[in-house]
């Protein structure tokens, strides 16, 4: 202890802290040092190494964990996407072996199930309609908007889709999803999640409807929301008719434990 | 300088073994190595000053590794491992300071 005699606590911590400890014990001393020393030296050394060496092996051991997590959400992606082709091709061939077997029930008969396979996803279309692209805003943005805020969100996609049907779309795919009466536009993260996988910007909403689909959709509410949202927020929409756009079959889970309710009633 | 070497042999025999840290040590392995090279910036001082004792050194180390680590695995306890870990390794840089300090007077006069 340092003779010092302060009342302040801080002032003695920082005294005994710094104290002398060889000079206080008042001992001989020389600058021989013994074995046990040596020892006590070498293992400050090994010391050393291994909390270094343990602060190295933290981050790489994480890193590769990522690394192999990503590996395998690919793998599981490319799948699920090998999966939904052969499922949609699959449907594809359901529907056209129920029109061999519905052949003989009547042209009606056919019809409807044909109006049935069309609303409900099961078949791919191909007729005139418009197209949708929104892009998530760009610098410049306008005044006070940062860049996440910039971004193109769930609700303005569900918003640009309502309006489609509004307008008399018949069938609407985002970026080549088709969406069903099941199909749910959603956030995951901040990635748009149409019927659970998520979409890449920019992102294009093809809708098959009447051939002035397009027309009808710039006179309906959401489209002057959509242009609102680019004045706000520099989100950029474009809306363009067209001849021939194909919207393919859904590959979302269709309800296989319904049954028919005959007469509306159980 | 003896010190250093001891230090050099210790750092090529770890980087030769590389040892394994059991996974209970993590909290207390850098408070360890803090402790170590307070006593190791106090043996040089006292090398430099001439009243270099193996006893101090020894007992001095060893004495600071048990206290540091006995507060921090009471601070573990207590829910305030990390806080603790603060305090003891605060305490031991401003000793690796002094010593450091009262190094560079000896050896530079200034």
């Amino acid at each position: 202890m340092t003779s010092k005699n302060t009342d302040n606590l801080l002032d003695r911590l920082i005294a005994d802290a710094q104290a002398d400890d060889y000079a206080l014990a008042g001992r001989p001393g020389g600058r021989h040092v013994g074995v046990l020393g040596w020892v006590v030296f070498v293992v400050i050394g090994v010391l050393l190494v291994a909390a270094f060496l343990q602060r190295q092996d933290v981050q790489p051991a994480a890193a590769q964990r990522r690394a192999e997590l990503t590996q395998r959400i690919e793998a599981s992606s490319a799948r699920v996407a090998q999966a939904q082709t052969t499922a949609a091709q699959l449907r594809g061939s359901v529907s056209q072996l129920q029109q061999l077997a519905t052949r003989g029930l009547g042209d009606d008969f056919a019809e409807q199930v044909q109006a049935v396979e069309a609303a409900s996803g099961f078949v791919g279309l191909v007729g005139p309609g418009a197209v949708v692209t929104l892009r998530d805003g760009a610098q410049p943005l306008p005044k006070g908007v940062t860049e996440d805020e910039a971004r193109v969100l769930d609700i303005d996609m569900q918003m640009v889709v309502n309006g489609l049907w509004q307008a008399g779309a018949s069938a609407i795919a985002i970026n080549g999803i088709r969406l069903t009466s099941v199909t749910a536009i959603r956030t995951a993260g901040e990635a748009i999640v149409v019927d659970f996988r998520p979409l890449v910007p920019p992102y294009t909403i093809d809708a098959i409807g009447p051939e002035d689909l397009a027309a009808e959709f710039e006179r309906t509410p959401a489209s002057e929301e959509l242009a609102q949202l680019g004045i706000d927020y520099g989100i950029q929409s474009k809306v363009s008719q067209a001849n021939e756009i194909t919207v393919p079959a859904s590959t979302a889970n269709l309800p296989t434990r319904a049954e028919v309710v005959k007469g509306g009633q159980r | 300088m003896i010190a250093i070497i001891g230090l050099i042999v210790g750092i090529v025999l770890g980087i030769l073994f590389s040892p394994e840290v059991p996974a209970w040590m993590d909290a207390y392995l850098p408070v360890a190595v803090i402790a170590g090279l307070d006593a190791v910036s106090g043996a040089i001082r006292s090398m430099i000053d001439g009243n270099f004792s193996d006893k101090v050194f020894v007992v001095s180390f060893l004495g600071n590794v048990v206290v540091a680590s006995a507060l921090v695995w009471l601070g573990d306890q207590l829910g305030v491992g990390a806080q603790m870990t603060t305090g003891v390794v605060v305490v031991l840089a401003m000793r690796i300071f002094a010593n450091a300090a009262a190094i560079r007077r000896k050896v530079f006069k200034a």
